[in-house]
């Protein structure tokens, strides 16, 4: 048994220790060619970044014309960052294509989906049937049962040992029904694994079962299968050494349930998020629930089943389980707010999103689950406990009601592992949610440095996004200076979904961004996002700050990658010593290199200088510009990279 | 009653007297004409009775376009709305080739104003919609608005919002969790009262 009991610790130091943080889902953050581009030259391969590493063995790029027919892509493989996949392409002509992409996470084990569309040439973009990144499948019912029956393993076992270390310790317990549950707990377990592991068996394999089994074996998922495993076998274990030390097998089925929490908390939304916090709060909300609900079919077995014990012993054994309880459901009640308070956006995520449902379900279960303890503890309690026997009868029901109700309890946190919570940071940039008037509004930005970026805006109203929707607007104002307010119409890619890019936020510091969403024959319904466009850590390749004593001067190229023979603009916030973008100014001078080209005069506008280029051939070249102020002349210049 | 309605007259008195076509306003090329369209009053402030104005010259010298109070029509329609309003255009005073069609925007916002009919042998039917770039939308008036705010006119900047909906999280959570607490340690004190002496 100390062999056990020391196995047990040692898989369980191993795997804590060898938890990598990581984001929540994978989730799409760059791509060449980039999402909504429009190409002069048909691109060679299609290259996807996603925010967290990916098992390239069940990911998968395809590619479609605008007919829908797919477009024989070469091998996918797996970048060098681990989190990248690159296709090849062979030439394709004119027109829009859609990029659709599946990734499993090697972190969490989501699998997630997308797509994305470019053209090539004049051809119009097209629609998207799925814009953007979906949120990963939705659960099935392989994998509920199988969380369920991890819930409910995690629950026996756990609770087996907190009913005789903290209830049952000075009492005689009926053995038979507690061995039976603790084997139900193992039993419960070793399903479960079973169950999640076909279940991602079934959504991986493309045919190729061995090999993916092999592969998810070999994988972050292989070991918490085979963590799972060891906490059933465990308890199996003690379950059939019924004639054990009472404290050595107490002791062992606390291990063989923490473990199988271990197990269940690796694979949360919170250890994928990288949240030690987060993580410790889900294992105390384990250990919470199994204390209480683990515990109670224990009591029900031992306390009020057929065997030796006066109506004043079992009634102390239900007093003691009430005191548990109580601090178990404080546990449960804290530690559900906290996790709560993170994953919610919004409070009206509770109704209607369906992981807020889902919540809610949960809460309206376990006050009821409540109100039933509360009948116990005050009414069929005290009277076993002065030696009313005829009190079993009702507490009996109440308990099995209890247990039933934490059944369905145990299904709604089934749901709530499985999707995903609304609130899930970006990728990169902005992230945020508003809810104006019974309208949902998700602002989501593809980059937080000034220059070209791209504007996600998905509109919704309760759990369907917003159908009708005349025009979506996006307008920007610098909020600690005057540069003037710039608007962008975004275009409708998808079911609810809204995209616009441009360069309005041309400058470091906060902007206003107000979307306005157009409902057909509705008022404007109109929210508020701050932008922090926030200085680079290290050189961002597409925007720069040039130093042209007295001024620093903010350039980037639109687009951010400059194509030789494509036009482009270069856009110019020159900021004075004060931090004040100068509008008073002109600009006027060359780009020297394999042609020369001189630069027309050029004034601000909205804080902005706008310098549109015809076109340069490959090659790198230097710009020297001429800042005309107050009868003062400064040199601005810098590199630029004009590609093949 | 009486002041108030006086003070109301002397601000429609002077903001009609003193009010002039503003610098955010839509030029339109139509035909052989220039189209200028916006609101008369600036700033377009919710609540301030304010105007539709539009003006129309020949672009080639200038002329301004007489009598289109009889023959051009003017509808406003507020964001995405079907709901229109439509004041009649009249001449605005001493300006020749300048109409105005008098109304008070009641919410801040983007209006659009829609005109058909004729100019002189043109038919037109043009919608000038307000955003930047084109004619100035309706602001709330809170910054002008003293000693207090009208209820309901503040506009929270975004960051207000978030902070609002993050506090209404928050306390939402916190006072469930709360009274949760509150009932759990009721009943532990209760249930220690009631404990056996053994």
């Amino acid at each position: 048994m100390k062999r056990l009991s020391i196995c047990g610790l040692a898989a369980l130091g191993l795997l804590l220790s060898a938890a990598q943080p990581a984001s929540a889902h994978a989730v799409y953050v760059r791509s060449s060619p980039a999402a909504d581009a429009r190409l002069l030259r048909p691109p060679a391969e299609v290259q996807i970044s996603w925010s967290e590493p990916i098992d390239a063995r069940f990911s998968e790029i395809q590619v479609l014309d605008a007919a829908g027919k797919r477009v024989a892509v070469g091998k996918t493989t797996a970048g060098s960052d681990g989190e990248t996949l690159v296709a090849t392409l062979p030439p394709i002509g004119d027109g829009g294509y859609t990029v659709s992409w599946r990734v499993l996470s090697s972190v969490d084990g989501h699998e997630t989906r997308g797509s994305y569309a470019f053209a090539l040439g004049d051809a119009p973009l097209p629609e998207l049937i799925i814009a953007g990144d979906s949120g990963g499948r939705a659960p099935t019912a392989l994998e509920l049962a199988g969380r369920w029956l991890g819930f409910a393993g995690i629950a026996l076992v756990l609770g087996g040992g907190f009913f005789t270390l903290l209830i049952a310790a000075r009492t005689t317990v009926t053995r038979i029904g507690f061995d039976r549950l603790i084997r139900f707990g193992a039993i419960a377990l070793a399903v479960s694994a079973l169950v999640l592991f076909v279940d991602q068996i079934a959504s991986q394999a493309r045919g190729d079962v061995v090999g993916t089994v092999t592969g998810l074996l070999a994988s972050r998922q292989g070991g918490l299968f085979g963590l799972r495993l060891l906490a059933a076998g465990l308890a199996w274990e003690l379950a059939r050494r019924s004639r054990l030390a009472p404290r050595v097998r107490t002791g062992g089925l606390i291990v063989a349930g923490a473990t199988a929490a271990v197990a269940a908390m690796l694979a949360s939304h919170a250890a994928a998020a990288g949240e030690p916090v987060g993580m410790l709060v889900d294992l105390a909300h384990l250990a919470g629930v199994s204390a209480w609900a683990g515990t109670l079919p224990y009591l029900l077995v031992a306390a009020l089943g057929r065997g030796r014990g006066t109506a004043e012993v079992r009634g102390a054994m239900v007093w003691r389980f009430s005191l548990v309880a109580l601090g178990a459901i404080a546990v449960i009640v804290i530690t559900g707010s906290v996790a709560a308070f993170t994953r919610l956006s919004l409070i009206w995520d509770l109704i209607e999103t369906p992981y807020g449902l889902a919540l809610s379900l949960k809460i309206v279960l376990l006050l009821v689950a409540l109100m039933l303890g509360a009948l116990n503890l005050f009414v069929h309690g005290p009277r076993l406990r002065a030696g009313d026997n005829s009190a079993r009868g009702p507490l009996k029901r109440t308990v099995r009601i209890e247990i039933g109700l934490v059944a369905l309890i145990l299904v709604a946190a089934a749901f709530l592992t499985a999707l995903v919570p609304p609130a899930q940071p970006a990728a990169a940039g902005l992230y945020q949610v508003q809810r104006i008037e019974g309208t949902r509004i998700e602002l989501r930005t593809a980059s937080s440095l000034p220059g070209r970026n791209r504007f996600e805006v998905r509109v919704s109203e309760g759990l369907r996004p917003l159908e009708n929707v005349e025009k979506v607007l996006l307008r920007f104002e610098m909020m600690i200076m005057d540069m003037g307010q710039s608007e962008l119409v975004a275009t409708q890619r998808g079911p609810g979904v809204f995209v616009a890019e441009g360069t309005p936020t041309s400058m470091f510091g906060p902007w206003r961004a107000q979307v306005i969403v157009r409902p057909s024959g509705r008022a404007d319904v109109r929210a508020l996002f701050v932008i922090n466009v926030a200085a680079p850590e290290g050189t961002a390749a597409t925007t720069r700050i040039v130093s042209a004593p007295p001024y620093n001067v903010i350039v980037f190229t639109d687009p951010s990658q400059v194509v030789a023979g494509a036009p482009f603009r270069l856009s110019l916030v020159v900021v004075d010593a004060t931090g004040v973008a100068v509008n008073d100014a002109t600009l006027r001078g060359r780009v020297q290199g394999p042609e020369t080209l001189e630069l027309a005069e050029t004034r601000a506008a909205a804080g902005r200088f706008l310098i549109e280029v015809a076109g340069l051939t490959a090659g790198r070249y230097r710009v020297e510009l001429d800042l005309d102020r107050v009868g003062t002349r400064t040199g601005v210049s810098f590199d630029l990279e004009v590609g093949r | 009653m009486i002041r108030i309605m006086a003070s109301v007259l002397v601000v429609v008195a002077l903001s009609v007297a003193l009010a002039r076509p503003g610098a955010a306003h839509e030029e339109r090329q139509l035909g052989k004409y220039t189209v200028e369209a916006g609101w008369y009053v600036e700033p377009a402030l919710e609540g301030i009775l304010n105007a539709v104005f539009f003006e129309v010259k020949e672009t080639a010298g200038g002329r301004e376009v007489e009598g289109l109070e009889a023959t051009v029509k003017v509808e406003v329609t507020y964001g995405g709305e079907r709901k229109v309003f439509s004041p009649a255009l009249r001449v605005v005073g001493g300006t020749p080739g300048a109409y105005v069609a008098d109304m008070i925007p009641t919410k801040a916002g983007d209006y659009t104003f829609r005109f058909t009919g004729k100019i002189e042998d043109l038919t037109i039917d043009e919608k000038f919609e307000s955003g930047p770039g084109r004619f100035a939308s309706i602001e709330e008036a809170t910054d002008l608005q003293f000693p207090a705010k009208a209820d309901g006119a503040a506009e929270l900047t975004a960051a207000q919002q978030e902070l609002r909906d993050g506090l209404g999280r928050l306390q939402l959570i916190a006072a469930l969790a709360a009274a949760l607490a509150v009932v759990a340690i009721g009943l532990g004190v209760f249930a220690l009262r009631k404990a056996p002496r053994s």
